[in-house]
């Protein structure tokens, strides 16, 4: 058997989005941290930075895309969006809050006009309270990221086709940081 | 149509920072234009004071998330005539291919993303991926290699982390660098058709008398090195910048407005790199542009769209040059000792010349720094274009002369978060 048969058929890309020295926006990025602290095989792990546009090939050829971004919509911080974009589009919470580049609404709907979404997207968002600089996570967005991460990894395990690994072969984690 | 009227936009769109801008018509004519930029101070020259020499380019390079590149090259250019040191051969090689990614990612974003909506009619970027899909992804792809180019040698596509004062942390192998042979070749044949497809465009008939200023060097369309030169008469070393320019504030902007002393506003960026140095282009990058319809000098600001399409074959190109003939060196860095003195860089960012000075001690710490960005520069020639524009078309909606106040202001993509250290559009017919 070679590796190439040892691959499950399905491939699964996390992607976090936020900055973790502007408090409440760092929570995509500290659901990746925590995510990763136990390994799921065949997922990779990205932290993104604000320039979404580049997503579209970061997700190229996984077959299902978990985003998770922190938002500011004015709802009770910590609470927790849940969306298929495959089904609606991102409400205006996922708009940009900078004009010169592409949010994460506007990079899905352009790979949906370029046929590029991936086969099965998931989009977390999870609304912050202090986007502050310098500021670190309040209190009450861990408790929402922990509930996210949760929600990620019972999406992502069952996901996964159990294999024996020959001895030397790693689950590959892959790890691109631009924050 | 009313002779007196007032027209607002609050944000101009597909523009790098947060800005507005204003204009007053009375009696059918353009009383006032301010572009303002709003954009908080950004205090990175206090910021650098008392940091070691060696830190500015990663400091510098936080100024921008389009152009840290030219931050960290204008830095530590800066820092080298400081202390003494020419970094040369392949080190020098490698920054100029460092610069052309960045180049690459900017002037392709702002070809497609920002200003190609414009001119096919649609709002935005993702209308026009609707009908022009194809187009759109080319451009990303051709930005993805620009990315690539600044990952394998900066360590990450945004804010890089390997370039250091002397040279970089790491170099790549040859084998590092293998792969981007066949895409960039992708690319240098994607940028030619770009270059014809945006020169097919129809551009409004505005041509303005500007003094263009760029660097010029005896070889090289200009990237790290060479003369401050103007088609005014300017020629000039760059440790001579503060002699001949002046930076002011004035009170709607948070970004200082430079003029070239005693004459007034200036404009840099790439249609005054390829108007000062049209004979230092590739050939097939001068070839492509003849065939675009550009000659050797380009006065139309609208065309500024063809130029940075040229400019992006040019990098294309050229990073394809410096990779066939890289040879690595000895060492990733030179040593640089730190001596008291001034230290000037200037560089051709993706948006025009980029002037760094420092101060330092002989221990290397920073008694001063002044950085002058592109688009801090242009500020008053945008003014200037914008009172020369609107009055041929005052009979024009307030929609339509707001959309195409905007697109005047976007031909020189500017970066206001740079230059703040964008944007609000309020036109007052009275």
């Amino acid at each position: 058997m070679n590796l190439s048969q040892c691959r499950p058929a399905i491939s699964t890309c996390v992607i976090g989005i936020g900055n973790l020295r502007r408090g409440d926006d760092g929570a995509g990025i500290v659901v990746i941290r925590r995510l990763m602290a136990r390994p799921i095989p065949n997922t990779r792990f990205v932290e993104a930075g604000d320039d979404c546009l580049a997503l579209i090939d970061v997700w190229q050829g996984a077959d299902f895309v978990i985003l998770v971004d922190a938002v500011c919509s004015g709802v009770e911080p910590g609470t927790i969006y849940r969306i298929n974009p495959r089904s609606q589009t991102l409400p205006a919470v996922f708009s940009p809050t900078s004009t010169h580049c592409f949010s994460l609404a506007e990079t899905i709907e352009l790979a949906r006009i370029l046929d590029r979404l991936p086969p099965r997207l998931l989009v977390f968002g999870i609304e912050g309270e202090d986007f502050g600089l310098g500021q670190t996570m309040s209190t009450r967005i861990n408790l929402a990221v922990d509930e996210v991460t949760r929600e990620i990894a019972d999406e992502v395990a069952p996901a996964q086709t159990t294999l024996t690994l020959p001895p030397g072969w790693h689950d590959r984690t892959d790890v691109r940081c631009w924050v | 149509m009313n002779k007196n009227r007032t027209i607002k936009v609050d944000y101009l769109a597909r523009v790098e920072g947060e800005g507005a801008l204003h204009v007053r018509i009375k009696n059918n004519k353009v009383t006032e234009v301010k572009l303002k930029i709003f954009e908080p101070p950004r205090f990175f020259e206090a910021f650098l004071r008392g940091r070691h020499f060696t830190e500015a380019p990663d400091i510098t390079a936080r100024i921008c998330g389009i152009c840290p590149v030219a931050y960290q090259m204008s830095s530590v250019h800066a820092m080298e005539t400081a202390c003494g040191v020419t970094v040369d051969g392949p080190l020098r090689a490698l920054r100029r291919l460092i610069y052309c990614g960045e180049w690459i990612e900017s002037h392709v974003l702002h070809v497609f993303a920002h200003r190609a909506p414009d001119f096919l009619g649609y709002p935005s970027a993702l209308e026009m991926a609707k009908k022009h899909g194809d187009l759109v992804r080319q451009a990303l792809q051709l930005k993805k290699v620009g990315n690539e180019i600044v990952t394998v040698l900066g360590g990450r596509e945004i804010h890089p982390i390997n370039v250091r004062v002397g040279g970089f942390y790491k170099v790549p192998s040859k084998s590092d660098l293998r792969p981007l042979v066949e895409k960039l070749k992708w690319s240098r044949d994607a940028a030619i058709e770009s270059v014809r497809a945006v020169g097919k465009l129809e551009f409004p008939d505005f041509e303005q008398d500007y003094e263009f200023v760029a660097l010029r060097h005896p070889n090289e369309y200009p990237f790290n090195e060479g003369r401050l030169v103007s088609n005014k008469g300017l020629d000039i070393a760059v440790r001579e910048f503060d002699d001949h320019f002046v930076e002011e504030h004035v009170p709607y902007s948070s970004a200082l407005h430079s003029t070239r002393k005693a004459r007034g506003n200036y404009f840099v960026g790439p249609q005054a790199r390829y108007s000062l140095n049209f004979s230092k282009l590739a050939p097939v990058a001068q070839q492509t542009a003849r065939e675009a319809g550009l000659g050797p000098v380009c006065r139309n600001p609208f065309q500024s769209i063809v130029v940075r399409a040229v400019e992006t074959l040019q990098a294309c190109d050229e990073a394809l040059r410096i990779i066939e003939q890289y040879e690595p060196p000895d060492a990733p860095s030179v040593q640089v000792h730190p001596q008291a003195g001034v230290g000037y860089g200037c560089t051709e960012a993706p948006r025009g010349i980029l002037y760094h000075r420092y101060r330092l001690d002989d221990r290397g710490m920073i008694i001063n720094a002044k950085i002058v960005p592109p688009t801090a520069q242009n500020q008053k020639t945008i003014e200037n274009d914008l009172r020369h524009f609107i009055p041929d078309r005052l009979s024009l909606s307030d929609e339509k002369l707001k959309w195409q106040c905007e697109q005047a202001i976007r031909n020189y993509d500017p970066c206001i978060s740079c230059s703040a250290h964008f944007l609000k559009l309020d036109i007052q017919r009275e």
